[in-house]
């Protein structure tokens, strides 16, 4: 297969040929997800050689696993939900609700509801800020923030991917984008 | 919140509940036109809707991934198909 051959062969065809053995199709489908594969385990990691391990354990899954995808749902959900399984045997714990959910107005206020929210635009512009503070959310936050905002995924992929109903992963994207907005004004108190 | 404000018909903490709804596109017309109008009675409202809306593009901005380490590429293909 050529080069523009493979850019142009969707997700499916690559892992249809991939489950008959196709080592380049594999590759390509490798090639086109490793970097968000990477930065998903990255950022749900303690290490950078727990992220390399759960990188190679979720590509080493989907290969033995290709044929068994058969286009049922998307291949990023898909991919990405082998990502988090290997994560998690990993750290053997396992990525679920928060112990407790605290109600929105509670929420919102942590987030500046109602306050001087004057700094947030400043550490807005801090890129490593932002990371940290994305870093400094559960789990459960980081992962649909990574999801949704980063990866471009849709609600229903998402929802796929962690195993919640979409309204259950709505609720839970609302709840973490209110969370970083916390994280992000706690971040530039510490700073400041 | 202190100094919860109806306008519209519709509550801050209504706001506060639907923003990201708001925000995502998936609300109904009829809803959107009264959380717009509750906004724009309500400067508490205007100014976090403002900072929600801000927060996410700046994540969004972060982009695409770095490309992979060339070595943790190479470590990658080795494990994969050590065994072919």
């Amino acid at each position: 297969m050529s080069h523009v051959q493979i850019k142009e062969t969707s997700d499916l065809s690559l892992l249809q040929l991939s489950s008959s053995g196709d080592r380049t199709a594999f590759d390509a489908f490798v090639t086109r997800h490793q970097a968000s594969v990477f930065r998903f385990a990255s950022t749900l990691s303690r290490s950078s050689t727990m992220a390399e391990e759960i990188l190679q354990s979720t590509f080493i899954s989907a290969w033995k696993g290709a044929g068994g995808f058969a286009g049922k749902g998307d291949a990023r959900s898909w991919l990405f939900s082998i990502a988090r399984n290997a994560r998690n045997r990993l750290v053997r714990r396992r990525v679920g609700e928060p112990s407790t959910l605290e109600d929105i107005a509670t929420l919102g206020k942590q987030a500046g509801w109602g306050g001087d929210n004057g700094a947030l635009l400043q550490s807005l512009e801090n890129r490593e800020w932002l990371e940290k503070s994305l870093r400094s959310l559960s789990d459960s936050d980081q992962e649909v923030l990574l999801l949704v905002e980063l990866e471009g995924m849709t609600i229903e992929e998402v929802s796929g991917c962690i195993g919640l109903s979409k309204a259950a992963t709505k609720s839970r994207l609302h709840r973490a984008r209110l969370h970083l907005m916390a994280a992000l004004k706690a971040e530039q108190l510490h700073a400041g | 919140m202190q100094g919860e404000k109806i306008v519209a018909n519709v509550s801050c903490s209504e706001v506060l509940e639907e923003l990201s709804l708001f925000a995502d596109g998936q609300l109904p017309k009829e809803r959107v036109k009264q959380l717009q109008e509750h906004v724009l009675g309500c400067h508490v409202c205007e100014q976090f809707g403002a900072d929600f809306a801000a927060t996410v593009g700046a994540l969004r901005s972060l982009g695409k991934p770095a490309a992979l380490d060339e070595e943790i590429a190479k470590r990658l293909r080795d494990a994969l198909f050590r065994d072919e």
